[in-house]
């Protein structure tokens, strides 16, 4: 039972650094994105006001697609029937644009910030790596600890130099 | 910092990431004086990953915060010779 006393700390401790490495990634991502940061984003939400234009994609991602149409809710069938020239609330014809054209804008906007994710990409996982190789060996308390936290932190610091600099 | 010594294989995974650490702490210095680190990237990437797999190995005889440790070090020693040879 004392081999096992502190496990739980270094359970709950590495499970705080991944949220909290997930919601620098996050922040980080969203203010490279939009105009303003996550915090002035969060902050429209909340209160309701109306915030500027925070358009994650611009316009030209959607550009080759703008007037494609598709019919929602029913087949096309030939001649409307009874009504006619009418549409239906089913039969109406609604603006969409394809989930294929959504996930193309995403990889489009990934790849022109390609530098950028993956210079947050290396920094989370250093910061991550570093934080929960230094939690446990404050948990372990020993000297295979001390060397395995200085270590991590040469190699961090080293590469993370090295990730900002090219 | 007392405990039972470490075994064999805790022992070396943490010496090759001492070394890589020397190595990183080297190239840092050598960097920041303004000298080009030219062979010592790819002597670090080896060391690096050499580490990794060291520390990843040993991860799976430990138990407890050792276990941890040495799976965190081996991912930051991963990430590390990953980063410096892209």
């Amino acid at each position: 039972m004392r081999s096992q006393r502190g496990q739980s700390t270094v359970e709950w401790t590495g499970l705080l650094l991944l949220v909290a490495a997930a919601f620098s990634a996050l922040a980080m991502a969203a203010h490279a994105v939009g105009d303003g940061g996550l915090p002035e984003r969060l902050a429209c939400a909340i209160a309701g006001r109306e915030c500027g234009p925070t358009r994650v994609f611009t316009a030209a991602d959607f550009r080759p697609l703008r007037g494609m149409r598709a019919v929602v809710g029913v087949r096309e069938t030939g001649p409307t029937g009874l009504l006619g020239s009418v549409p239906s609330a089913l039969g109406g014809v609604a603006t969409a644009v394809p989930a294929a054209s959504i996930l193309g804008g995403a990889g489009g906007f990934v790849w022109r910030h390609r530098r950028t994710v993956r210079k947050v990409a290396v920094v989370v996982a250093i910061g991550a790596g570093v934080g929960a190789t230094c939690a446990a060996a404050i948990a372990a308390a020993n000297a295979v600890g001390a060397v395995g936290c200085g270590s991590a932190i040469v190699i961090g610091g080293f590469t993370a130099y090295d990730n900002a600099t090219r | 910092m007392t405990g039972p010594p470490a075994p064999r294989p805790t022992r070396a995974a943490l010496a090759l990431a001492a070394v890589a650490a020397a190595l990183a702490a080297v190239a840092l210095v050598w960097e920041l004086a303004g000298g080009d680190i030219g062979v010592l990237r790819p002597a670090f990437v080896a060391l690096g990953a050499s580490a990794a797999a060291a520390c990843l190995l040993a991860a799976r005889r430990e138990a407890g915060a050792l276990r941890w440790l040495l799976a965190a070090l081996g991912a930051t020693s991963a990430a590390g010779a990953a980063a410096a040879l892209a």
